[in-house]
């Protein structure tokens, strides 16, 4: 069972079809310039099942893994922070969308490698979405898989990046929602 | 000295389109993406075939070098357009034998 945790259409058919399982979430995306427009975001976020940081700069990554403020990032991430990344399990998202309308796509291919790559060494959970903005860019589990293995990853690390984090997060967010979730690792029995 | 054949590959596609697609469009349409990924040095080793007597109905089949599989389904993906019609190609399925593929049309 995959998912496609980014993407703006509603079309249920269609994800059906191209072989993933619609879910509905509350999704927040944070496009902060620096970090005192990331703090005021924040204070005023809504409740959400899932913050994204997208794009951000690396001051901008640095506060927000640290604080351990979003589930996941949406961009480029370096040495230091992808490493905190996976002790925080905070996922890096890998977005075919951008590759998809690149104006230059050998330098955006370039940047999301070097990421998987450090990504694969340090541990760091993948989820790779599709991004969509319409029905039509769209694309299917097995172009989605075939993306991440070109990017570097196995066949079967390719496949975990469409499901294992995110079932991961459903649980999560279904914790919280039944009130049980206290802290990572930690829950009411 | 001995010549290692090429091992083919049969890639099951799919066009989700509102309008019927000519081969002719469909064929530059993937020939352009692959050489705009891969480069013309990369899509010569590909060996892609987009076969003529299997597509109907905006399915077709392409043939490609087993190690290239991966990489052609990558250069389906980001066709966006054809004719200035939005389109999705979907790969279905791939195959290492036309026998097999002959039992899905």
């Amino acid at each position: 069972m995959f998912y496609d945790f980014l993407n703006e259409t509603n079309d249920e058919a269609l994800l059906k079809k191209l072989g993933f399982e619609p879910i509905k979430l509350s999704t927040f995306v944070v496009s902060a310039k620096n970090v005192p427009d990331f703090k005021r975001i924040m204070a005023k976020a809504p409740a959400a099942d899932l913050i994204i940081l997208n794009r951000p700069d690396e001051k901008v990554s640095k506060v927000a893994i640290d604080n351990c403020s979003v589930d996941a990032i949406d961009g480029f991430v370096n040495y230091p922070l992808i490493a905190k990344m996976a002790e925080r399990n905070i996922a890096l998202i890998v977005n075919f969308n951008e590759l998809l309308n690149a104006t230059y796509r050998p330098k955006v291919l370039y940047l999301m490698q070097k990421t998987v790559r450090l990504a694969k060494k340090y541990k760091t959970p993948i989820i790779i979405v599709s991004g969509a903005k319409n029905k039509f860019e769209l694309r299917s589990a097995s172009e989605l898989i075939a993306f991440a293995e070109v990017l570097g990853l196995s066949a079967g690390d390719a496949k975990k990046a469409l499901y294992i984090h995110q079932e991961k997060l459903l649980e999560k967010i279904k914790l919280i929602k039944s009130g049980k979730y206290v802290r990572p690792g930690v829950k009411i029995i | 000295m001995a010549v290692k054949a090429n091992r083919k590959r049969y890639i099951l596609f799919e066009i989700i389109s509102d309008k019927e697609l000519s081969l002719k469009s469909v064929n530059e349409a993937i020939f352009s993406s692959s050489q705009q990924l891969l480069g013309e040095l990369e899509t010569s080793k590909a060996h892609l075939i987009v076969l003529s007597d299997f597509y109907k109905n905006n399915k077709g089949v392409i043939q490609v070098n087993h190690n290239y599989v991966q990489k052609t389904k990558l250069a389906l993906a980001l066709i966006k357009t054809i004719n200035n019609h939005d389109i999705i190609v979907k790969t279905k399925k791939v195959f290492g034998t036309l026998k097999k593929i002959k039992s899905y049309f």
